[in-house]
């Protein structure tokens, strides 16, 4: 090792010279901006390693399926076993929410609730019993191009409202109350007008609404009919299903982009509770809806998801989310979660990034939803409860913020733990509380800290160089 | 206010060009009429007393607050009013006076934020995890081991930013803002807490940094010693008011700049 | 009109009892930052003290019911003081191990404490989860109006509510404006790390803080319990959360504030039920869509101060 001259010398100021051989330039600023070489193997073998695994586990999962639903292993286990899958997909979802993006949600239960309702229905009314694809694509199409155009519409308005900020600061405000100033007089009166103004206008819209939505669904539905009878009959309920899981999940995704715009602005703990209070606001909604079934629910729903499903959707939601927070992308993600500011200052879109957090994982709670109304048959509003969210939160919290492993060991452990305890049920949810506690009290940083099971690609690539490189430095210092 | 405006007035200007800016809080004016103008490889001062406005002068150039009057360009573009994300993109890179690390990211990965914008990575290729993905990804970690390498900051490339001693966190800070490619760099009080071997380590840095990275540097400093040595001009506010703008010797001798700070005229 | 001033007392009176929980909340959260869950639960506990102590002590027997000031004066009192040991306990077990670490974990602690006061209240050895009928009879004469102006009927159960409420808060100000501890209370609400230079015990002020709000937060449960008798483990699920959005509605860690909201919901509540068809049905929305408003609107709350952060 060379030894230090005493005065500083932290730097040569000659400057290590590009490792590459490149000369260093004189117009210094070139040396940031010019992408270095391409490291020597091709981009294709990586890509095929990281793809590879993916299909393997697939099979292997689809293997074991037998085993589960086997005689022996019994309904009761088989539907632990569901129901762990069921909460590996919450838990890692809300894992690139709470833990990688750092937006404290509370209200995940009302992204699966949405994805849930929103396969239950289609698949109830809709698909004739998994038999009609395309129907249930239109379904999906029609609603999109309807809630679109309500979005645009309320946007528009909303937007109008922030623009009469222009004359006065007052005027949004005063605005707001007035309107719901007008609707309470209006609804107050209700019995004894009859069509009061605000009233009027809220229902013609909403008839507005279902009127386009029935005349879409009218107009489309036996061309769909015709094309799902042009298609196999074998490949028909698997596509009806894969519709299903993924119509829903977008509009669980279209949710969270509703929910997580407003909640840029919000900090801490509240955007925690504004998160469950949009939940409840869903769940409040859906419970008066009658088609939606009321509070008594959706049953019937044919079932549809079995072991090798489920787990097919938990293998690929765990590597869709590992691989957007192990990249540049979920980099800057963190980032924005560390310092807002400071990733502002560095030219990272904070907006951009927090909403894809979001959005994506409600993509996934819809689609855990969607799964689980495929499985249960019925599904009920009280289920979706702050509660469930709740439930969701601890198991990232237990598992370590910020590690997907961390959170699919702590959904296996407190999905098992319950059905563990039943022997002495009614102590169940005391040791269940206390096991919270005392976790917290003991372990705070969750199951495995923050870190994951199985090593990330991580590390500086070209290590030997490293070292050469910084021989070269000590060498170019000392003479 | 006293000495000569700069050399190049605003139709011929420099790269970037602050024209008259000022901010009020309510009825408190935070910085009145402050102008400069700078080009890469220029290495600027702004000093004053504390509350003098100069890291709101950072804030208002780096779009932290909006000037409440004047302009700012950046190679003829006016930049006031964006936001800083955008300000960062036009190549206007800073540090902060507390520093403002990504604490619980490892150093590499603090200083490849920086890089995060100039190789869009696209979502549908992360998921997929195209040939073009790693491509990008092993590009980016070589351009951050030479960055860090240049800033001796290599061995520690693993290490969280927490757990840096004082002047490393200094360093990666520096790193991190000449990671994002700026034409522009802005140093908060980089010296803050440093004892008088660090301090001379960071000016030989800060000069190794313009001669390098051709970068302009605008520089927050108390230590004077610091200042008057490695800066080639120097602007003095207090109270928000430019009061003086010259080279470190006329600055010294300014009576103005000598009020300021002692607080009583000099016979 | 008169139907709408017999919604108006009853709204003040519902958001009297949210006050008192609200306070609780806003000022822990003032000095912690923390959303103390259980919170809510140690309102149930008041109740369901008061009713346990009633039979313990005699006043309740399944043929008679003792009617007396100073029996309930009695039950009430033992509710206070368990409540108020109930909050020191677990701030100082729960909580305070806690204080350095990110607030995350004392939230989750919090939400496991409230489990589990509801999961153990409804054990049975402890309460079990059907509700009983609290004691209304045991405060004389509260079953005759105050007084009735033709369609007007004003209870003396609300009486008694308001009354109480208004008492309460003038003591707390007092407390909070004129005496040390509650300089302490601010000062550490404002800044905690400066207080502590200051010399304030910080621990003992939060443990002060805590037992403020559990004692407040039992008198609620007991005022509740008269108001609507059914006492049961989770009664304290619905209210406490209508509390928790009241404060934050009135801008968190602000008392008055609080107590504004508070207001401000019970009287959207009973109007909303009174005067809307299917009002009931949205009656617990009502709280939540005021959130969401007031976070669009102004986050920091009616009365909050916009902090902004400094770069």
């Amino acid at each position: 090792m060379s030894s230090r001259k005493s005065e500083p010398d932290i730097l040569d100021s000659r400057g290590p010279s590009d490792t590459r051989g490149a000369p260093a330039s004189r117009d210094g600023a070139d040396t940031l901006r010019t992408a270095a070489p391409a490291p020597a193997s091709s981009g294709w073998a990586d890509t095929l390693k990281a793809n590879a695994p993916l299909p393997l586990a697939v099979l292997g999962v689809a293997l074991l399926m037998p085993l589960v639903d086997s005689r022996w292993f019994g309904a009761y286990n088989a539907r632990i076993v569901m129901l762990v899958g069921i909460n590996i997909v919450l838990a890692v979802s809300l894992q690139l929410i709470n833990g990688f993006s750092g937006q404290f949600s509370l209200g995940h239960a009302g992204f699966m609730m949405v994805g849930a309702y929103l396969a239950a229905y289609p698949a109830r009314e809709i698909s004739n019993r998994m038999t009609d694809p395309a129907s249930t694509l239109w379904f999906y199409l029609s609603l999109a191009f309807v809630s679109a155009v309500t979005a645009a519409v309320v946007l528009g308005i909303f937007l109008l409202v922030r623009q009469s900020r222009r004359l006065h600061e007052a005027v949004p405000t005063l605005l707001l109350v007035a309107m719901a100033v007008w609707v309470v007089a209006d609804l107050s009166q209700g019995s004894r007008h009859e069509n009061p103004p605000a009233v009027f206008v809220w229902s013609k819209g909403i008839v507005a609404v279902q009127r386009a939505f029935a005349w879409l669904m009218e107009h489309g539905g036996p061309a769909a009919v015709n094309i799902s009878a042009a298609l196999p009959a074998a490949a028909r309920a698997p596509v009806t299903f894969v519709i299903l899981i993924l119509g829903a999940g977008t509009f669980a995704a279209a949710t969270g982009l509703i929910v997580g715009l407003p909640a840029l602005r919000l900090r801490g703990d509240y955007l925690a509770i504004a998160t469950l209070g949009l939940a409840e606001i869903i769940r409040i909604l859906i419970q008066n809806s009658q088609p939606l079934g009321g509070a008594l629910g959706i049953t019937g729903i044919p079932k549809y998801t079995n072991f090798a499903w489920l787990y097919g959707a938990a293998i690929i939601t765990t590597a869709v989310v590992w691989r957007i927070a192990y990249s540049a992308k979920g980099r800057a993600i963190m980032a924005v979660r560390e310092d807002e500011v400071a990733a502002a200052a560095c030219g990272i879109d904070t907006t951009h990034h927090k909403v894809l957090a979001f959005v994506t994982g409600a993509f996934f709670g819809g689609v855990a939803g969607a799964l689980f109304a495929l499985y249960e048959r019925s599904i009920t509003p009280g289920y979706f409860s702050i509660a469930k969210s709740i439930e969701i939160v601890v198991m990232v919290t237990l598992g370590g913020l910020g590690s997907i492993s961390g959170a699919i060991l702590a959904a296996i452990l407190l999905t098992l733990l319950p059905e563990l305890l039943r022997p002495i049920a009614e102590y169940r949810m005391i040791i269940y509380s206390l096991l919270l506690v005392f976790m917290m009290l003991l372990r705070p940083q969750g199951l495995l800290g923050g870190r994951e099971l199985w090593p990330r690609r991580r590390g500086p690539r070209p290590r030997a160089a490293a070292t050469q490189d910084r021989d070269d430095l000590e060498t170019a210092v000392v003479s | 206010m006293s000495d000569a405006a700069p050399a190049k007035t605003a139709a011929g200007g420099k790269l970037l060009v602050i024209d008259r800016v000022s901010r009020n809080f309510g009825g408190l004016a935070a910085v009145t009429d402050f102008s400069l103008q700078l080009d890469p490889g220029e290495l600027v001062g702004l000093i004053g007393p504390n509350g003098a406005g100069k890291t709101t002068c950072f804030n208002l150039i780096t779009g932290v607050y909006c000037p409440s009057a004047g302009e700012i360009r950046m190679a003829g573009r006016r930049i006031d009013g964006l936001p800083p994300v955008k300000i960062n993109h036009a190549g206007i890179a800073r540090t902060f006076q507390n520093i403002r690390l990504f604490q619980n990211l490892t150093v590499l990965d603090n200083v490849l934020v920086g890089f995060n914008r100039s190789a869009e990575h696209g979502l549908v290729r992360t998921i997929l995890r195209t040939p073009k993905f790693s491509r990008e990804r092993g590009a980016a970690e070589n351009r951050g081991m030479d960055l860090l390498r240049t800033l001796r900051l290599d061995e520690k490339a693993a290490l969280v930013a927490k757990n840096l001693p004082y002047g490393d966190q200094r360093r990666l800070e520096i790193a991190r803002a000449l990671a994002t490619a700026p034409k522009i760099l802005l140093l908060d009080e980089p010296a803050a807490g440093m004892n008088p071997q660090e301090k001379a380590e960071l000016m030989e840095l800060i000069r190794f940094i313009r001669d390098r990275f051709g970068v302009g540097i605008l520089l927050i400093e108390h230590d004077m010693k610091l200042v008057m040595s490695v800066c080639e001009r120097i602007t003095v506010l207090d109270h928000g008011e430019t009061i003086a703008v010259g080279t470190p010797q006329e600055v010294q001798c300014n009576p103005d700049v000598i009020e300021a700070y002692l607080g009583e005229p000099v016979a | 009109m008169q139907y709408f001033l017999q919604q108006f007392i009853n709204g003040l009176s519902v958001g009297s009892i949210y006050a008192l929980i609200a306070v609780g909340y806003t000022m822990v959260y003032g000095v912690l930052q923390l959303i103390n869950f259980a919170h809510g639960d140690i309102f149930m506990v008041g109740a369901v003290v008061a009713l346990v102590a009633a039979r313990m002590f005699g006043f309740v027997t399944p043929g008679h019911t003792t009617e007396s000031w100073m029996a309930f004066s009695l039950i009430a009192f033992t509710s206070i003081l368990v409540c108020g040991a109930m909050g020191f306990t677990i701030e100082r077990f729960a909580y305070r191990p806690l204080r350095d670490r990110p607030r995350i974990n004392s939230l989750i602690t919090a939400i496991g404490i409230s489990l589990l006061l509801e999961f153990g209240g409804q054990h049975r050895a402890v309460f079990g989860p059907t509700p009983q009928p609290f004691p209304v009879g045991m405060v004389p004469g509260i079953r005759q109006p105050l007084f009735s102006y033709g369609d007007i009927y004003v209870s003396r159960v609300d009486a008694l509510i308001l009354g109480v409420t208004v008492l309460l808060m003038v003591g707390l100000s007092y407390v909070v404006l004129k005496t040390k501890p509650g300089l302490a209370l601010r000062a550490v609400s404002y800044r905690f790390d400066t207080a502590a230079l200051m010399g304030v015990n910080i621990d003992r002020t939060i443990s002060f803080t805590f037992v403020l709000g559990s004692v407040l937060a039992a008198i609620a449960g007991v005022l509740f319990a008269i108001k609507y008798p059914k006492v049961e483990p989770l009664m304290g699920l619905l209210p406490g959360i209508k509390a928790f959005i009241a404060a934050v509605f009135g801008g968190i860690g602000n008392i008055g504030g609080a107590v504004a909201g508070a207001m401000i919901i019970g009287l959207v509540e009973v109007m909303v039920v009174g005067y809307v068809e299917n009002g009931s049905q949205y009656r617990d929305a009502i709280a939540f869509v005021l959130l969401i408003a007031i976070l669009l609107i102004k986050p920091s709350g009616l009365f909050g101060k916009h902090v902004v952060e400094k770069v």
